[in-house]
């Protein structure tokens, strides 16, 4: 087992390689450069070369690509063109806070859509799995921002119950204060991800139910609350845990938009003003980190997979 | 005989599922609804661009059944032009995606070695980028506009079809009839036309239709955080953004666009379901 | 003579200086929805409370390099003005005096003397002094610094030399004669020279943020993308201002913030007309005070890609410029309509003479077709997170579209769009834009002389060029009014500029903040000086 996770590790640092590749050529390929925004027509052609110089923009690429990549790896992620702040201060006082929604929200959801797929999956076509699966087939269609905006609408401006914006009222430090501007993206962000897991789980809980152990179980007697616990769920659940690692880059970019419709001050916001600004630094840097969370997670599930399944525990 | 009558089991199948499935119904029924409404937009009296300065942001009335935006323009011409670019991209970049997609899988999954080697690898690259992460960055390298979204969507979206359609030839490849024409000599090329493709249509036609209610919803949060269609065309994701200012005095302007997308995605959905009842009855038999 | 970039142009005009925020878009209205960033972070300081603290909406995060030579953005400006002070403010409404007191000019019209507070202490205790002053304006004429007011500093004919006469005693000789020397000394915030002597890089180092200055407030907390916290300087030479606190809260979404200010969690935010319209100023106990930037908002044609001056007149005479103002700005309480390149309230000026493009698609097709064009189509190049502008492009598309003119609308990213605005070779044939620029007409030559920085109407036009530089070395003022008359009207004969809108700029005021009239509203930085604004009793 071990000399396979070693595998999967290594497989997994070409991709990265070519990832940060991909994303650097991304930028030299950009309409205008970190040179222009840092320039203007009226400078000296001397002061411009002097920049570029400063910058190290005037050695041949593979050269730039070395310094960046080890930028990346020292923490040193460059600075925001457009307003000049270091990128990795940006982020470091980012990211936690889109772990504090992501987090709690991803693991709620994780919940919910257990318990219900199991109930709607044991309930096949019954009345409860057809509310259930309905709402799986609604949510997965509804689009988070529209579900936001009708949250902002009747929480916000009619009821006037919620804060829509922020994390904290400003000079305001506390938890209720945090709480009341949580509850809203929170919710959103739940109801986001919900619905793929619900079906995942209720279709593998009713593939479950028609395996010839479940009959043969029924067979012998086993109660409907035994064969659920003792035998469905543990099926059921053995690759839904697997898939938390693929949920690792949700902490980083799963909330893009919802934080961008309630301005909380986490990386989605950030992401997307550096879109709009053409913050290619930025742009560039989320993409890296995202897509490298991304390869982290697959291995993650990869082997929480080889752990948990004891066929290829046997076989490596 | 026998296929006409597995045919006709399958259509019954069909029949079936809908009579148990209202909502599978009135999908169909809606969809058809805004096709038509889409296709007949030109014919119709509407004028989506003409501004009106005197009526701005007027809430829904006789003359302007679904309102007016903020430089008065008629709400309902809007949106129904606004369907059909939804729509449009949907389907366009549903087949571009498709089309790649069929190609690499089969390609990947036929030839096998290290052709398949190289182009998995490319797939497991592209999957490794969050989609809206990829899409967004993408997005900016193009001259913005209604084409640029098709390709931006189109050329990012393949991965899974992709992945669907290798597996699926992997295991065709291996069967008698395939590896008989192989042996008399029929060309790589007209195996993978004559037989392959033919055999994959079925997971092909259900990844289509999942695929065009994901460009949708694609194309409706691009235009939604202002990197998508451009003024003064619309979309239902465009039109949402800028109700998004309007919320308090104008919510119809948020909720009509949102309440058809919705819809809309939910009745692709709904459509590939009974597209994979009839194509695999094992489904329906597994449910009956 | 030639060469000169007006102050307010540098601060407010498309290009990004150094690490440029950039500022079209800071011209017209806030920023729309769709970019949002804001909400406050975690640790604030707990001394704060709503009794003493006024709260500020500002639309853009001025960020972490705010300094005094290289800042040109409107929020970083508005920080700037909080934390330091200038010599003076020269403003339409003329001169206002913070670190200096008077000025006298020598016989020969060339150097210009400033007498300066001797009881003015920086925040940290030192005294200011001419010192302070002779470094602050040779750090912004050296070229390697990027100074935003480099170009009205150092001129072709050589540098403006700054003496120290003695403690509190400054001159400025200027290399030639010109009526403009006391707007191009102004409006430039005297940085201490104790703490930045040995700084060479004006955006990254440890004092931004920890600043130390003589304006009315101290920077005593910034969070990115949240708010910027002031406390009260007890030094300053006016004495302490009467508010404790004053936040400046980041908050980009223009909808969010009208909330915001509804529900009291902000007093004060610039809004747009319509968002006034939709407010109850009552009910909320709010207050709208409007000022004028003398701003003008503008469509520009681009003569590489549209030289004949035929199709340009035929293109104006298509537009209905009441029409766009009507609806991007509700009712002309709002807005004055230029008919010039110059602001409604300049004295300069004039459309007595000018021809002003009433609408006429008939003289508009006749035109088109005396230049021999059919089928035009145009690429309108405008910023789409700005509302105004959003709302001008699709009333210019369906209006030229009724003269038969197609108009693609390419709505871009205001940083992008002025990037690509500076190549003579780029590919929109017209742009919509803004401006705010100094009170003297002068300031406005790098926009319309050829080959000028920012002129990116690529014409080229030796009589503009001429009377230009007339304008500028005439002392005599009725003279030179006559000149600029003449030069209005010979722009708006060239017919690639047409202005749009000069609109007013409205600041939205919770009552229990007093004051504003006192603290001045002033384009740029809003507040000319917060030391004056109060709470309500």
């Amino acid at each position: 087992m071990a000399k396979y996770i070693v595998k999967r590790i290594l497989s997994a640092i070409p991709l990265l390689l070519i990832i940060t590749i991909i994303c650097f050529f991304l930028i030299n390929l950009a309409p205008y450069d970190a040179i222009d925004s840092m320039t203007t027509p009226k400078m000296s052609e001397e002061l411009v070369q002097m920049i570029r110089e400063k910058y190290g923009y005037d050695q041949p690429v593979y050269i730039q690509y070395i310094r960046w990549l080890g930028g990346l790896l020292n923490g040193n992620f460059g600075y925001s063109i457009v307003n000049g702040t270091n990128i990795f201060d940006d982020l470091v006082s980012r990211i936690p806070n889109t772990i504090v929604l992501v987090l709690p929200a991803y693991l709620a959801a994780y919940i919910i859509s257990i318990v219900l797929g199991l109930l709607a999956g044991s309930h096949k076509n019954k009345r409860l799995d057809k509310i259930i699966d309905g709402y799986a087939s609604l949510g997965i269609a509804m689009p988070t921002f529209w579900v936001a905006m009708l949250l902002i609408y009747i929480f916000g401006y009619k009821l006037g119950l919620l804060p829509i914006l922020g994390m904290h009222t400003v000079g305001v430090d506390t938890t209720a204060d945090f709480l009341r501007h949580f509850i809203l993206p929170f919710v959103v962000l739940t109801l986001s991800f919900i619905p793929d897991n619900l079906r995942y789980v209720r279709s593998s809980t009713i593939t479950q139910y028609s395996e010839d152990y479940v009959m043969v179980q029924r067979a012998f007697g086993a109660s409907k609350g035994e064969i659920m616990f003792k035998h469905v769920c543990k099926n059921v659940l053995l690759p839904v845990i697997t898939k938390l690692g693929m949920a690792l880059p949700t902490l980083v970019t799963g909330a893009v938009i919802t934080e961008t419709v309630f301005s909380w001050p986490g990386v989605g916001p950030y992401f997307i003003k550096a879109i709009q600004g053409m913050d290619y630094p930025i742009i560039m840097v989320v993409l890296v980190l995202s897509s490298t969370l991304v390869i982290l997670g697959n291995l993650l599930s990869d082997i929480l997979y080889c752990i948990t399944d004891p066929r290829i525990r046997k076989m490596r | 005989m026998a296929v006409s009558r597995s045919k006709k089991r399958r259509i019954e199948n069909v029949i079936e599922t809908l009579k148990h499935d209202k909502a599978a119904i009135i999908s169909i029924i809606f969809l058809i609804v805004v096709i038509i409404l889409s296709l007949a937009a030109p014919f119709l009296p509407l004028e989506p661009n003409k501004t009106d300065i005197a009526h701005m942001l007027n809430a829904p009335s006789v003359h302007h059944w679904f309102g007016t935006d903020e430089v008065g323009r008629d709400y309902l011409a809007r949106v129904i032009y606004g369907g059909r670019i939804s729509l449009l991209v949907g389907v366009l970049a549903m087949l571009m995606s498709v089309c790649i997609g069929v190609t690499i899988g089969t390609v990947s999954g036929y030839f096998g070695g290290i052709i398949d080697a190289i182009l998995m690898r490319i797939v497991d690259v592209m999957q490794s980028i969050p989609w809206l992460v990829l899409v967004t960055v993408i997005s900016i390298f193009f001259k913005q506009g209604l084409s640029s979204i098709i390709i931006v969507i189109g050329f990012f979206s393949w991965m899974e079809i992709s992945r669907l359609v290798r597996a699926e030839i992997m295991s065709i490849k291996e069967r008698e009839y395939i590896l008989y024409a192989e042996f008399s000599g029929v060309s790589r090329f007209l195996i993978i036309i004559r037989h392959l493709i033919p055999a994959v249509l079925p997971t092909i036609i259900i990844a289509a239709t999942t695929s065009i209610a994901n460009a949708i919803m694609t194309e409706s949060s691009l235009s939604f955080l202002g990197i998508g269609i451009q003024e003064p065309m619309s979309s239902w994701g465009k039109l949402l953004q800028s109700a998004q200012s309007n919320l308090q005095n104008a919510i119809y302007m948020a909720i009509i666009p949102g309440l058809l997308i919705m819809f809309t995605i939910f009745a692709f959905n709904k459509l590939g379901n009974l597209i994979r009842i009839y194509v695999e009855p094992r489904v329906t038999d597994g449910t009956k | 003579m030639k060469e000169k970039i007006s102050k307010m142009l540098s601060l407010l005009t498309a290009t990004a200086l150094a690490v440029g925020t950039l500022t079209l878009s800071a011209c017209g209205r806030d920023p729309v929805v769709e970019d949002s960033n804001s909400s406050a972070a975690s640790d604030t300081a707990s001394s704060t409370s709503k009794d003493d603290t006024f709260t500020y909406a500002i639309a853009g995060d001025p960020g972490e390099t705010v300094n005094v030579i290289t800042t040109s953005d409107r929020y970083g400006l508005s920080t700037i003005k909080m934390i330091y002070s200038p010599l003076y403010m020269n403003n339409a409404d003329g001169i206002n005096w913070f670190l200096a007191t008077d000025y006298s000019v020598s016989d020969d019209n060339l150097t210009y003397t400033f007498n300066l507070r001797d009881d003015v202490t920086w925040s940290d205790g030192e005294p200011f002094t001419a010192d302070d002053v002779v470094f602050t304006y040779e750090e912004m004429e050296k070229e390697e610094n990027v100074g935003w007011a480099y170009s009205q500093l150092v001129y072709n004919e050589g540098t403006v030399k700054v003496t120290k006469v003695d403690d509190y005693t400054v001159s400025f000789t200027f290399p030639f004669q010109t009526p403009t020397a006391v707007e191009m000394l102004s409006q430039i915030f005297i940085m201490p020279e104790h703490i930045y002597k040995d700084v060479t890089d004006y955006e990254h180092n440890d004092y931004n943020m920890n600043s130390v200055g003589t304006g009315p407030y101290k920077l005593v907390d910034y969070q990115a993308g949240s708010y910027l916290r002031f406390e009260a300087n007890e030094s300053y030479f006016k004495g302490t201002p009467s508010i404790k606190n004053i936040v400046f809260r980041i908050i980009e979404n223009s909808d969010t913030a009208i909330l915001a200010l509804q529900s009291g969690e902000i007093d004060a935010y610039s809004a747009t007309p319509s968002e006034v319209e939709k407010l109850d100023m009552d009910q909320n106990n709010l207050t709208a005070y409007t000022y004028t930037e003398g701003r003008v908002g503008y469509m520009m044609i681009n003569c590489n890609r549209v030289p004949d001056q035929k199709v340009r007149q035929a293109i104006f005479y298509a537009l209905d410029k009441k029409a766009m103002n009507d609806a991007a700005f509700l009712s002309d309480e709002y807005y004055l309509t230029p008919n010039t390149f110059l602001p409604t309230n300049s004295q300069f000026y004039d459309d007595s003479n000018v021809e002003k493009y009433d609408r006429d698609l008939e003289k508009s097709k006749q035109l088109l077709s005396e230049a021999g064009v059919t089928d035009l189509k145009l690429k309108l190049g405008y910023a789409g997170t700005d509302d105004a502008q959003s709302t001008q492009a699709l009333l210019i598309q369906e209006q030229l579209g009724e003269a038969g003119i197609e108009v693609e609308l390419a709505s871009s990213d205001a940083t992008a769009l002025s990037a690509q605005m500076q190549d003579p070779e780029n590919s929109y044939d017209m742009y919509l834009g803004g401006y705010i620029m100094g009170i003297d007409p002068d300031t406005f030559s790098s926009l319309f002389e050829s080959g000028a920085g920012y002129n990116y109407m690529y014409y080229d036009d030796q009589k503009i060029n001429d009377l230009f530089a007339q304008g500028r070395a005439e002392t005599d003022e009725a003279a030179r009014k006559e000149i600029y008359s003449e030069l209005q009207k010979e722009i708006q004969d060239l017919a690639a500029f047409y202005p749009i809108v000069s609109n007013d700029k409205i600041l939205v005021v919770n009552n229990r903040i007093q004051g504003i009239e006192e603290a001045g509203l002033v384009p740029v930085y809003t507040f000319e000086d917060t030391y004056y604004l109060k709470m309500a009793e």
